[in-house]
């Protein structure tokens, strides 16, 4: 018997050490108690003032109380259900999934690879393809809808993701009439306010802007939201050099005081709420005056600030997945493969923006294709050199002896499945099998199975009577919204 | 004030075993060496480990007690420096310090100009020997290819001679057996100036291998004594397949290496003391449908950082892989393997990093790709550089001037700082209507502009005209 053994069971990934997060996170606690945060919502500056902070105009300075009563009231582990109520995902520091972003401008058409704005069908494509893939755990659309009535292009998005897949859906709303719509819709499939509450199958996606400002229509939902026991993603980002400073350090800070921020307005306004921080923090490529996804300093930042959220016990939301490549080129295979990599070594929990092209501008389902296997590979990594007298074999080894092979060895049927990883878009022929299949790139195998998803794949129904219920809801929808508009 | 007890992680800290696991390794090779032993097809090998103390019975079949190995590892250097031809320092292996270089002996080619697949031929390697001499983030060169213009009998001396003369980095070599090997050395004595200058300055570092599963062969003892004889660097390597000739594990397949690698190192130190030898082993599997050796695979990168991790653990500079694939063409495939090999390499810290450019599992060299992993090279740079946390660096006062809702395009530190981001040299980042007038072109189109344009434009520093004619005669007496 072995004693002071200490293993790892999966490779050990660090950005931060723990001091170096203390030293973040108290200077974060010291910006958010000197600087403060800019509150635009009346009812959240309430509750942060009733909890001793102080507030000036729209300024809300938080001292560091308020923020860790906010961290130690959030569930440390919550679980998003699947809809059928068999699959889900457990939204813990260390646990990672990956699912796509939300809101491109442009979609790649899958018929025609055309890049045009989004349309009405197209985030129902993106749920029915994440549906299919193995390696996507949840469902973003990847696009905002263009030929809808625009200020109901989120509530029309969830309907479709809802009908195209069972696995968790991730919403996002333009204001509370819209995290109402997405409510009703849920309830239309879930039967009951209480079958949401006990097994949720969504999580309000809501974001932040940097530096340090939460507008009014992201704290109206996610109040709301936390009001009715949905959980809820709060993002943001930080591009250092331009909405944040231009040091990675600064840029977390930014970062982390406005999702530790928001955590402490939806714990005051319910406290227990499901809450996943999330952050973008980006480095600005001055040359161009955008973020740039695809830098390297962005999966760095997004790991260490995974670190943080563990130490923190703070679920978080990291990206992956996403390229500055205006197509699905090299360029998008090299930036999505460093950002899966570092996202699945840090153990962020839930990794978005898998099939981003051109910034965040491009939604494509062959980028979330391509992705599934980066994540599978990746997943094979993660899981490490198992080490123990079963895995070292020495018998065998001996039985074998210098000279011999192992092919034949019962051990290695046995194992081989467990021990090493098959790919589905990688090819590992040799070069005449290629040639005779016809030569293919991974592109053009990429392009094939999204083919395949798209003709085979079928999602698990909608309980009768859902689909009626959800078009009843968003007729009613458009009428209000025409209402408004006369 | 500095804090007390502050420990700073200066760039992202990355491990795949545990010290207890990475001893449970060492001393689990150390009983199969006892148990199960090494067969040593190498008289002079067998008399020498008689000597120091090992069992042979059934003529070949040597077991060692665990003081020989552990002997063999004390008396191994723990850095090396290799120079370039004119002798300045060029790598120093050593600690966690990572450089990059090809890969050896590929048949085919993918022709830049023309995108076909074909042999090498001499003209090929001078082109990719141009390209890596170009190339910053490659750091030494292997021969690339197998020319197939070139007689047969002369195919190591004629690459060890263009490597010579059409780079100025520092070599891995190969070679078939002693008398090349002896060549290869005569020729690099011939361009540093001498043995003596060659043995100060270590240009060129031996690649050769055990036969798995735990078999030394003549030749390649030959050349490892030969090498530690003269004092010069070697990597023996074993190259073995998980669920062929090793175990299906990376367990099992980790001290099967590990028993190969020591019993090399046993009989490379009993020859001479304290030469200088680099750990490394290439634990593949094979991938059971294709039969084709996977270079691509998650698992192939496991068991190479493993494998750095415990030369690190040992003291004994490291052998790496990375930027290569199973793809066979320069494809999206090609860019997710280097992609994820480079940053494995990266943060696993082996010293020297082959077969960058290696397509079909190593059958295929691509220009494009060594093109490719030198931009992602400097990209794995800011990874490593990791995220200073300082009060420097916090900017908490320009946090605070900024306030809620400001930005921070044009403040001081913006101004200082904002070239520390990485600016790639061949990834995009223009705007699209930008990336259209540029041409609209996808990163292979760009890799293989930038091939073009080096092997056309790129003219190494030329060999002393002398130094040029000796090793051209050891080329002749060679073929004589």
């Amino acid at each position: 018997m072995d004693i002071n053994y200490h293993a790892h069971q999966t490779p050990q990934f660090r950005v931060l050490s723990d001091r170096q997060i203390e030293k973040v996170y108290r200077a974060t606690l010291e910006c958010l108690n000197r600087t403060g945060v800019n509150v635009l919502n009346a009812e959240a500056r309430g509750l942060l003032a009733g909890a001793g902070a102080r507030v000036e105009g729209v300024r809300v300075r938080i001292p560091p109380h308020v923020i860790q009563d906010a961290v130690a009231a959030n569930p440390r582990s919550f679980t998003l259900w699947e809809r059928d109520g068999n699959h889900r995902i457990q939204v813990v520091p260390d646990r990672v999934y990956f699912g796509p972003g939300p809101t491109c401008t442009y979609f790649v058409d899958p018929e025609t690879g055309e890049r045009r704005k989004v349309r009405r069908g197209d985030p129902g494509l993106t749920a029915r393809v994440c549906d299919g893939l193995d390696n996507i755990g949840y469902v973003m659309g990847l696009g905002l809808i263009d030929d809808v009535t625009h200020s109901l292009a989120p509530v029309y998005e969830f309907a479709e993701m809802i009908a195209n897949t069972g696995k968790p859906v991730l919403p996002w709303a333009y204001c509370v009439e819209n995290v109402s719509d997405i409510y009703q819709i849920a309830l239309a499939v879930a039967g009951s306010e209480d079958a949401i509450r006990r097994r949720p199958f969504f999580a309000l996606f809501s974001t932040f802007q940097a530096p340090l400002v939460h507008t009014d229509e992201d704290l109206a939902n996610v109040l709301w939201a936390a009001d009715h026991d949905v959980p809820i993603v709060y993002l943001g980002g930080g591009s250092a050099g331009a909405t944040a400073p231009v040091t990675g350090a600064g840029t977390l800070v930014i970062s982390l005081a406005g999702a530790l921020s928001g955590l402490a307005i939806i714990q005051l306004k319910k406290r227990g709420t499901q809450v996943c921080i999330g952050g973008v923090p980006q480095p600005m490529d001055l040359r161009t005056g955008r973020p740039a996804y695809g830098g390297p300093e962005m999966s760095l930042y997004s790991a260490a600030l995974s670190d943080i959220s563990r130490y923190l016990g703070l679920p978080f939301m990291g990206t992956a997945g996403a390229s500055e490549a205006k197509l699905l080129d090299l360029q998008a295979a090299i930036e999505s493969t460093v950002q899966v990599v570092l996202s699945g070594l840090s153990g962020a929990t839930l990794v978005h923006d898998v099939g981003f092209l051109d910034c965040a501008d491009i939604g494509s389902l062959e980028m979330l294709v391509m992705n599934d296997e980066i994540i599978a590979m990746t997943r094979r990594v993660m899981r490490g050199v198992e080490i123990s007298d079963d895995t070292l074999m020495l018998d065998l080894i001996d039985k074998v002896g210098p000279g011999g092979e192992f092919m034949s060895a019962k051990e290695t049927a046995r194992r081989c499945r467990d021990e090493i990883w098959v790919p589905t878009l990688m090819d590992r022929e040799p070069w005449e099998n290629w040639e005779a299949a016809g030569s293919q790139t991974m592109n053009d195998r990429v392009k094939a199975r999204l083919r395949e998803i798209l003709a085979t794949h079928e999602p698990p129904p909608l309980p009768e009577g859902a689909a009626e219920k959800i078009e009843a809801i968003l007729q009613a929808a458009e009428a209000r919204a025409g209402k408004d508009q006369t | 004030m500095k804090s007390g007890n502050s420990i700073a992680l200066q760039s992202p800290q990355f491990a795949i075993l545990s010290d207890t696991q990475l001893q449970d390794l060492h001393l689990a090779a150390l009983e199969v060496l006892r148990r199960t032993g090494i067969r040593f097809h190498h008289q002079e090998a067998l008399y020498l480990l008689k000597e120091a103390g090992a069992f042979i019975s059934d003529g070949n079949l040597v077991k060692f007690p665990a003081r020989m190995a552990e002997d063999a590892i004390a008396s191994t250097p723990g850095r090396i420096v290799m120079c370039d031809r004119d002798g300045q320092p060029a790598m120093f292996l050593e600690g966690t310090r990572v450089y990059f270089g090809t890969g050896s002996d590929c048949p085919n080619f993918l022709d830049p100009e023309t995108g076909a697949h074909r042999k090498f031929t001499q003209t090929d390697l001078i082109g990719g020997y141009r390209l890596c001499d170009a190339l910053p983030n490659i750091h030494f060169v292997m021969s690339l290819g197998i020319p197939s213009d070139v007689d047969p009998a002369l195919l190591y001396d004629t690459q060890m001679a263009l490597m010579l003369e059409h780079t100025t980095k520092p070599i891995v070599f190969v070679t078939n057996d002693r008398a090349s090997c002896q060549r290869a050395i005569d020729m690099a004595a011939a361009v540093a100036g001498g043995f003596e200058a060659l043995v100060e300055q270590q240009h060129i570092l031996l690649y050769s291998e055990p036969s798995s599963p735990l078999r030394q062969s003549e030749t390649a003892v030959d050349k490892l004594l030969l090498m530690a004889e003269c004092g010069l660097p070697v990597v023996h390597s074993p190259g073995s397949l998980m669920g062929g000739t090793a175990p299906i594990t990376m367990a099992g397949g980790l001290i099967m290496s590990l028993a190969e690698i020591l019993s090399g190192l046993v009989v490379h130190q009993l020859q001479r003391r304290g030469a200088p030898f680099v750990f490394g082993a290439g634990l593949h599997h094979m991938d059971m449908s294709a039969a084709q050796i996977c270079y691509g695979s998650p698992e192939f990168q496991l068991t190479k950082a493993a494998i750095a991790q415990l030369g690190h653990w040992y003291g004994i500079p490291t052998w790496g892989y990375a930027g290569c694939s199973d793809a066979k063409v320069m494809d999206e495939q090609a860019a997710v393997e280097a992609t994820l090999s480079v940053i494995m390499a990266r943060l696993s810290g082996a010293n020297l990093v082959h077969d960058v450019g290696y397509l079909e599992s190593g059958l295929t060299t691509s220009f494009e790709m060594i093109v490719l992993t030198d931009e992602l090279v400097t990209m794995t740079d800011h990874i490593m550089k990791g995220i200073e946390i300082s009060d420097d660096t916090l900017l908490a006062d320009e946090l605070h001037r900024v306030g809620p809702g400001g930005h921070f395009l044009d403040t001081e530190e913006t101004l200082n700082r904002f070239r520390d981001f990485w600016f790639p040299q061949l990834l995009d980042r223009k705007r699209r209507t930008q990336w259209l007038e540029a041409g609209g072109t996808t990163l292979g189109q760009r890799l293989n502009a930038r091939v073009k344009e080096i092997v056309k434009g790129h003219r190494p520093k030329p060999l002393d005209q002398e130094k040029k004619q000796k090793v051209q005669e050891i080329l002749s007496g060679a073929a004589g």
